[in-house]
């Protein structure tokens, strides 16, 4: 590829604080429009926390907010699109902060995120496709193994992007009307194979896709831009 | 008929225009086309000349003084003003076998006679297979303060006419060998000459009458390496101004006159565009559907692969020529537009 | 005045909502501040003002549903009656020619200095207009750095970049907005970026031999119960590659030797179930790779390349890795080996190979190796002394793994698998130590870590 860009990676080891690493995206987001960073992809996973985009509707929490923080859950309002979704250890959560340039393709960005899981996921060895008569995702059948969300800064750099499920704990999806979407359900990696898929074993082959399809060449990211991360693990 | 040579600077005749030359031997714009009429009417006996006042009165800007004197009424013809006449007569007697050179007193008022000129003229070779080596010159464009009525630069009005070859040299030299080769071309030709260079400019001119610069031949009259600019006209002189400054500035600019308008020497500017990769074309024709356009457009289409930025164009809107003089200059292209142009192009 | 529109997203993004005004009429705007939020059925976003001025109007709702296009607010700019035409995100702030340095990513290699910024020149302000120029770019919004614009290439540019093979990611952009520009491509080509073949029948790259460095020897023609045929067109390449990488690096060798006892049980162990899980072999290279990866890292100069005077220092590594086909030699290149597993890197160079064997590879597959490995041991070689594939600073090799006799601990002698590990390393860039420190580096991830975790099986 000699159109590749050269981009910065992170990804920080253990589960990192969803207000920590959120608060890092938009301040990366914001100096990517500015022009001072280059493209940037995070690659995470959170400790437990259930998150509700702009279309999100109360009923769509089916537990209350105690019962969550019980289970050592959070729950978290934020500016993404869509409805309620899960993040977790043990599924695979990336960032790309991306500028889209003055002519922004959002639809296509989205495309771009389903190709990146797609492909992913059948380097891993399960199949799997897009819906586009149900909803932005990936998906095995009528259950959802990706879920993707975007909201743009400035309508030019991307915020937020997707989570694939490797060996996620599916029972925490029970907690929401997961996408807003009651006739739906989820999926992993782990329960498509019959054996554990870890986020581990995925990273690199994701990394890969990543790379591929978004045409960046990816290196890790300087150290003070790595810094909010180091710290914030909590696992 | 035959054609007589008579040996040029005929003695004793004192209105010969190399006698005008400066002492230096340099020749003005205006008195190299003057030597090459008079040579030319030397040469050969079927070439005449008719037009307003240019005769007994020498033209109104005297680039035919001592004309009737030296060669008789019979060849220099002073005509009413009535330029379609003038066309229809210079038409009939190339059919005849003469070879008219035909003058308008300013470009402006060749679109009297626009149907002769495009209708007759320039088809009639090719409805009737008799030729007709007309020769058109006028003094053109503006600049002058001479205002809407007199400041006109025709060439795309009757390059369209696709009949008619049409140069608009930039320098005495050029000038001189090109109505040459315009006068000895079988073809109908339109010779404009611009009437802000007439006296302004000098340069050594050659004194060999059989020296020609072939039609439809364009020449690089300053190397560069980053940006070329094409243009023609009193518009090279103020590109090669331009370049000058820029050089200074590190950016080395050539410049391409094109010397011909109609048709183009299309290899000697593609040619160039291969070596800087950036186009300006640069004409006083106005922006829409001037010489410029097509010029352009020949870039884009036949050196795309070596262009690094797009083609860019600098000429004034399509307007009457403004006569305030304020205002006459913001409607030209000046060396500073030129030289923000170039600046634009060499950092796209 | 200018009308601000909904904006479109995306091709297939015809409406939006608008969710929430920003800001009111009346109120005061600047440019690039955020007006109002819409969503999308694809995204969400807030929308910035193209203009500095004053809202006028809002035309519509919150919680207004139209059309893409349709008109949502007016700000009053000063530019008198008549709206400017359509304002989008996508439509540019004043195109500013300046170009503002910005911190140049650590990935890019070879920093050109940008160009000065150009100050456009003032002219008289009467009308009719004087005949100003913008550039076309529908992409020159005031982003001051190089990403708005470093993915336009011109013709000239891509043209250039094909013939000299010049790899574009590595050229940094001096011109408006960090676009790689005609002389950014020249400067690197005349620099010696690293170039590769270009004709399609030998993707090997072919170095040029050093200058007048031909050696000539005596010519001796097919002879009696001789026969001969001109070399293919692969031959050559590789000739003349081996020739100059002999020439031109100060070549010198060391080597390991490695205790790989128990990879081969843990090969033994699971090579099947890997054949059945991954669809590929497992072999040692994917192993050894990962291994030698690490060390790389651990001694970046080890990775490096000579770029006349300066040394480049890739923050990556794409991995070479040298296959032996039907024509004779090609190396494939793993990109982005540094992000993969052992699973990720065999699968890589199975994939590779296969189509290097099939004649299927495309150019940018067989350039830009960082380092490269070969693996002769498969064919029964103990020790060898491989040629640098230039412009690397070192080849490695995998030879054969042979059962030995060896002292164990305590003074013991067992029987273990044993591989030599050597490299071929150039000194200009090298010094014996570090050259065995990363051996030695290679050996201990070889024989302490535990692959088994990274085959996931």
């Amino acid at each position: 590829m000699t159109d590749r860009l050269p981009g910065w990676l992170l990804a920080p080891a253990g589960l990192i604080d969803y207000d920590v690493a959120n608060e890092a995206m938009h301040a990366l987001a914001r100096r990517r429009l500015a022009g001072e960073i280059p493209d940037t992809v995070i690659v995470v996973q959170h400790p437990p926390v259930f998150t509700a985009g702009r279309r999100a509707t109360e009923d769509e929490l089916l537990w209350d907010e105690g019962t969550v923080r019980a289970r050592g859950g959070a729950v978290r309002r934020i500016d993404r699109g869509g409805s309620f979704t899960f993040h977790g250890p043990g599924q695979l959560v990336v960032y790309p902060i991306l500028g889209l340039g003055g002519r922004p393709d959002a639809a296509a960005h989205l495309r771009r995120l389903e190709e990146v899981a797609i492909r992913t996921c059948a380097d891993i060895g399960v199949t799997v496709g897009r819906r586009a008569d149900v909803q932005t995702g990936v998906w095995v059948g009528d259950d959802k193994i990706c879920a993707i969300g975007v909201r743009l800064l400035q309508a030019r750099v991307t915020l937020h992007g997707m989570a694939l499920n490797c060996d996620t704990d599916l029972a925490w999806f029970e907690g929401i009307v997961a996408c807003g979407l009651p006739d739906h359900g989820v999926t992993s990696l782990t329960r498509e194979l019959g054996r554990d898929v870890s986020v581990g074993e995925v990273v690199p082959t994701a990394i890969h896709h990543l790379s591929e399809v978004f045409e960046l060449m990816l290196a890790e990211a300087p150290e003070d831009v790595v810094g909010p991360f180091v710290g914030a693990a909590v696992a | 008929m035959s054609s007589t040579t008579v040996e040029s600077g005929a003695a004793g005749h004192g209105a010969e225009p190399r006698g005008k030359r400066a002492e230096d031997g340099q020749a003005t714009y205006l008195i190299a086309v003057a030597e090459a009429l008079w040579e030319e009417m030397e040469r050969d006996e079927r070439v005449i000349m008719l037009g307003e006042d240019i005769g007994a009165y020498g033209g109104a800007f005297k680039v035919t003084e001592g004309f009737l004197e030296r060669f008789g009424p019979d060849r220099v013809m002073d005509t009413p003003i009535a330029e379609e006449t003038i066309v229809g007569f210079a038409v009939g007697a190339a059919m005849e076998g003469w070879r008219p050179i035909a003058e308008f007193q300013y470009s402006d008022f060749m679109t009297s006679g626009f149907d002769e000129i495009t209708t007759v003229l320039s088809r009639y070779h090719y409805r009737s297979g008799v030729r007709t080596p007309v020769v058109l010159r006028a003094p053109s464009g503006g600049g002058v303060r001479a205002s809407n009525f007199h400041s006109v630069n025709p060439e795309p009005w009757f390059a369209y006419a696709g009949g008619i070859k049409i140069m608009c040299p930039a320098f005495p030299s050029d000038a001189k060998g090109l109505l040459k080769s315009a006068i000895r071309d079988d073809n109908p030709t339109l010779f404009l000459e611009h009437k802000a260079l007439y006296r302004r400019i000098k340069e050594q001119v050659s004194d060999d009458p059989e020296a020609l610069i072939p039609i439809s031949s364009a020449a690089v009259k300053r190397a560069g390496d980053d940006v070329t600019i094409v243009t023609y006209g009193a518009m090279v002189h103020k590109a090669l101004e331009a370049a000058e400054t820029l050089s200074g500035q590190g950016v080395s600019v050539e410049v391409v006159d094109l010397r011909t308008v109609y048709p183009i020497d299309e290899e000697t500017v593609l040619r160039s565009i291969e070596k800087t990769s950036r186009a300006l074309v640069l004409y006083e024709s106005f922006r829409f559907l001037g010489i410029g356009s097509e010029v352009a457009s020949v870039i884009a289409e036949k050196a795309f692969e070596h262009l690094d930025a797009p083609v860019m164009r600098l000429a004034p809107p399509n307007h009457p020529v403004p006569f305030s003089p304020p205002l006459e200059d913001a409607f030209l292209p000046q060396v500073a537009d030129i030289e923000a142009a170039v600046d634009r192009l060499s950092a796209w | 005045m200018t009308s601000i529109q909904m904006p479109q997203l995306g091709e297939t993004i015809v409406e939006g909502t608008i969710l929430k005004w920003l800001k009111s009429e009346g109120d005061l705007v600047k440019a690039d501040e955020p007006l109002f939020e819409i969503s999308t059925d694809k995204v969400d976003t807030e929308v910035p003002s193209p203009v500095a001025g004053t809202v006028t109007k809002l035309l519509v709702a919150e919680g207004d549903t139209v059309p893409v296009g349709t008109a949502v607010m007016e700000i009053d700019d000063g530019s008198g009656a008549g709206g400017n035409g359509s304002a989008t995100p996508a439509a540019p702030a004043a195109p500013t020619p300046q170009t503002a340095p910005a911190a140049a990513p650590p990935a890019q290699p070879s920093p050109v200095p940008s160009q000065p910024a150009p100050t456009p020149t003032q002219t008289s302000q009467a009308a009719p207009t004087p005949p100003q120029e913008p550039a076309p770019s529908p992409q020159q919004a005031s982003l001051p750095d190089r990403g708005p614009r470093s993915n336009i290439l011109s013709p000239i540019v891509r043209k250039l970049a094909r013939d000299s093979g010049i790899d574009l990611a590595t050229v940094a952009g001096s011109g408006e907005g960090g676009r790689i520009t005609k002389s950014d491509v020249l400067a690197a080509a005349a620099a010696g970026t690293p170039p590769s073949s270009t004709t399609t029948v030998t993707p090997l790259p072919s170095a040029t031999p050093a200058a007048g460095a031909v050696m000539v020897a005596p010519s001796m023609p097919a002879g009696e119960g001789e026969q001969a045929e001109p070399m293919s067109h692969v031959r050559k390449a590789i000739a003349a590659h081996m020739l100059a990488s002999t020439q031109q690096t100060a070549r010198a060798w060391t080597m390991v030797e490695v205790n790989v006892e128990h990879l081969v049980r843990l090969r033994e162990d699971t090579k099947e179930k890997f054949q059945a899980n991954y669809g590929v072999k497992l072999t040692y290279l994917p192993m050894v790779t990962r291994a030698t990866v690490d060390a790389l890292h651990e001694f970046p100069l080890v990775n490096s390349r000579l770029d006349g005077e300066n040394i480049i220092t890739p923050r990556f590594v794409n991995m070479g890795i040298a296959v032996s086909y039907d024509a004779g030699l090609i190396v494939p290149v793993v990109k982005g080996v540094d992000g993969m597993n052992t699973v990720g890197i065999a699968r890589a160079i199975a994939d590779l190979a296969a189509r290097a064997r099939a004649h299927q590879l495309q150019p940018d597959e067989v350039q830009g190796a960082t380092f490269t490995i070969t693996n002769p041991g498969p064919y029964g070689s103990l020790l060898s002394v491989p040629i640098i594939n230039q412009p690397n600073a070192g080849i490695l090799s995998l030879d054969g793994i042979q059962k030995r006799p060896v002292v164990v601990e305590e003074d013991a002698i067992a029987v273990r698998h044993m591989v030599y590990i050597s490299m071929s390393w150039d000194h200009r860039l090298i010094d014996g130590e570090l050259a065995t420190r990363f051996l030695a580096r290679v050996k201990q991830n070889l024989e302490r870590w535990d692959f088994a975790e990274d085959l996931g099986l």
